[in-house]
């Protein structure tokens, strides 16, 4: 019974799933001569997944202490200020990482800037183990004409953070009052900023966005045409299917895509050959092609694929347009394999200009790049790569620095949903674990002791899970008053204020 | 969207292990937690180390309830507390477990397009509602979440 359960067969993301690996699950739990002192920098997801590896693997059999160091005085990294707040289901996740920091072994230490307020190589001496977790700081640019020229040429990132309330983010210079956004790249957060953009205020009021955002999208929100424009094919799209369905719900919304986008690909010879989730998000996407009604009344997200942009173009006010040559696949699709079944291969077929075609220009008023956040390197002492964009490790240690690891995005880039996190976390938790036990060298570290006195010295304020406690209590009050799950504080200062209050 | 707006408005339902369960079909699952609290039957997870774990399984919750009803101790699960947000919940049935049920919506075809080791019989147990004919059923938990990224 169970025999033909393990035998399975896989239907999607075939590429990772080569074998089972015989190994146990858990880590195995030896007793330590000594009680280990682990830190992580971050405290998003992958930061507090690993906290969780450890904490079972670990603390059953020793007295182990898990630092979590965190840039901002509030944990959660992007659950918190990435996930768009009309998607408070997927923030759910919160509970769970509010029990991890509330285990009597973790220890929280927000306000606190590794790399200037404390380097890594002061955590390595105070510390067993330092896991970096502090996910993707930088973005990518077009380096193009004119992206720097322009008014209202804005990142997604930083329209992500405004909507979700990131200190600073309040001053972005966000025109609203034109009728034409166009956005560049076609991830989730493009999709999430299109939806933003044209869902009704009503629905965006009952969320935890930012009162900045809100007053903006309530008062001076006059985008009615949204244009999502990817580099390459309709093959190649980065969203999941279910952000894609949510904008085709949306009533206020029509969601369209043009037929044209499927001239090159023979639909009907490669659906069967791709694996189950790109063929399910073709399907839709094809599917939609056919049926999106043409209605005059609602505002309208558009799809479009094959184009890179070359220039912005504008005038001395603002943006007004981007001038995008068009693409074409370079590739034969009666020829399509079965191999094409694993993203890899599929984003291994070329995409190039299609000379036949003349450029083209599309008119805007507001241009949102949302073409991937980048990894950067906090301190220097850390082996980061910067070609590849990442920390260079292996299985989540850092190579050629002893007690130093890594998870999440700037182990592998930044790339994926939130689960994906748990599995680098296992990886870099199991690497961690052993090397903590084989090593005969490893010895009692002074942790937290030492690097608090250094803060004392340096007279940086920091915020324990306890203050943490006072500004999650005072936000979710707020939020009472306006009928949201939370109100957050806006600037450092006033959560600085409450949490240091006694 | 309009089930959210229901879910969030209607008072805590229980509350386990400090989770507050909230679901997609919570009218549903309200219903019969009135009727039905008491009736339980027998079914078994097994872990992502292969051991086979024994859980009482109260007819009309979801196998994400069972799970966290009975202390089953999974990494990860169950992350956005059943309101089908993600796909940690993910569960391998017995192909004749599997063909019982009816087949899943869209939406969590969706998710379950994100989960790793996707399975021909892959479900989500937070879409899944503990009913009679389940007693004895077996649901895997992929243990493949570990090396996703071989």
């Amino acid at each position: 019974m169970i025999k033909s359960l393990t035998s399975l067969k896989y239907i999607g993301h075939t590429k990772n799933l080569s074998s089972f690996r015989t190994t146990k699950f858990y880590l195995s739990t030896k007793k330590l001569d000594f009680n280990p002192k682990i830190c992580i920098v971050g405290s998003g997801p992958a930061a507090l997944y690993t906290a969780q590896y450890l904490l079972k693997n670990l603390a059953s059999n020793n007295q182990v202490t898990i630092d979590v160091f965190e840039k901002l005085p509030v944990p959660f990294g992007l659950v918190r200020y990435g996930v768009a707040p009309d998607h408070q289901d997927v923030k759910n996740v919160i509970h769970s990482f509010t029990e991890t920091l509330k285990n009597k072994n973790v220890n929280f230490f927000g306000n606190v800037n590794i790399g200037v307020d404390v380097k890594i190589s002061e955590l390595l001496n105070s510390y067993n183990s330092v896991i970096l977790a502090y996910g993707s700081l930088g973005e990518n640019y077009l380096n193009i004409p004119g992206e720097k020229e322009f008014s209202n040429v804005i990142s997604a990132k930083d329209i992500v953070s405004l909507y979700n309330g990131l200190p600073n983010s309040e001053n972005l210079k966000l025109d609203l009052s034109g009728n034409k956004a166009v956005i560049i790249g076609a991830g989730n957060v493009a999709i999430d900023i299109a939806r933003i953009l044209t869902s009704p205020v009503e629905k965006l009021a009952q969320t935890d966005i930012s009162n900045v955002a809100l007053d903006l999208f309530k008062n001076k929100n006059k985008i009615e045409h949204v244009s999502i424009v990817a580099r390459r094919g309709v093959l190649n799209a980065a969203f999941t299917l279910k952000e894609l369905r949510e904008l085709t719900k949306l009533d206020s919304v029509e969601c369209r895509i043009d037929l044209e986008n499927f001239t090159e690909v023979n639909i009907d010879n490669i659906l069967n050959k791709l694996a189950r989730p790109r063929k399910r998000i073709t399907e839709f996407l094809y599917n939609l092609s056919k049926n999106s009604v043409k209605s005059k009344s609602k505002k309208v997200i558009e799809l479009k694929f094959l184009r890179s942009p070359i220039e912005i173009l504008g005038n001395s006010e603002s943006v007004q347009g981007v001038k995008f040559k068009v693409n074409k696949y370079n590739f034969d699709f009666s020829n399509l394999d079965n191999l094409y079944d694993s993203e890899e291969r599929l984003n291994s077929i070329p995409v190039f200009e299609d000379k036949s075609k003349p450029n083209e220009v599309l008119q805007c008023d507001l241009l949102v790049k949302s073409i991937g956040y980048k990894n950067v390197s906090i301190d220097s002492e850390i082996p980061f790569d910067k070609k590849s964009g990442v920390v260079l490790n292996d299985k989540g240690k850092v190579i050629g620095k002893d007690g130093l690891y890594c998870t999440g995005w700037i182990k592998r880039g930044p790339r994926g949903v939130i689960v994906d996190t748990t599995s680098d976390a296992y990886e870099t938790a199991q690497k961690l674990f052993s090397d903590l036990t084989n090593d005969q060298n490893s010895t009692q570290r002074p942790g937290a002791e030492k690097i608090v006195s250094l803060l004392k010295e340096r007279s940086v304020r920091f915020v324990d899970k306890e203050g943490w406690d006072r500004i999650d209590k005072a936000e979710i009050e707020r939020g009472k008053l306006n009928g949201k799950p939370r109100e957050k504080f806006q600037s450092i200062d006033e959560m600085l204020k409450v949490a240091l209050e006694n | 969207m309009v089930f959210n707006l229901i879910a969030k408005n209607i008072p805590k339902l229980a509350t386990l292990n400090t989770r507050v369960l909230l679901n997609k079909n919570t009218q549903f699952l309200i219903q019969n937690r009135n009727v039905a609290m008491s009736k339980t039957i027998n079914v078994f997870f097994i872990d992502r180390n292969g051991d086979k774990q024994k859980a009482k399984a109260k007819i009309g919750t979801s196998l994400l309830d069972v799970a966290i009803d009975n202390n089953i101790d999974l990494e990860g699960f169950g992350a956005c507390e059943g309101t089908l947000s993600c796909s940690t919940c993910h569960l391998i049935l017995r192909k004749e477990d599997y063909e019982q049920l009816k087949a899943p919506n869209d939406e969590e075809n969706d998710m379950l397009d994100l989960a790793f080791g996707l399975t021909p019989t892959s479900r989500l147990g937070c879409q899944i509602t503990v009913t009679d004919k389940m007693d004895g059923w077996v649901f895997v938990v992929p243990k493949d979440v570990s090396d996703a990224r071989g």
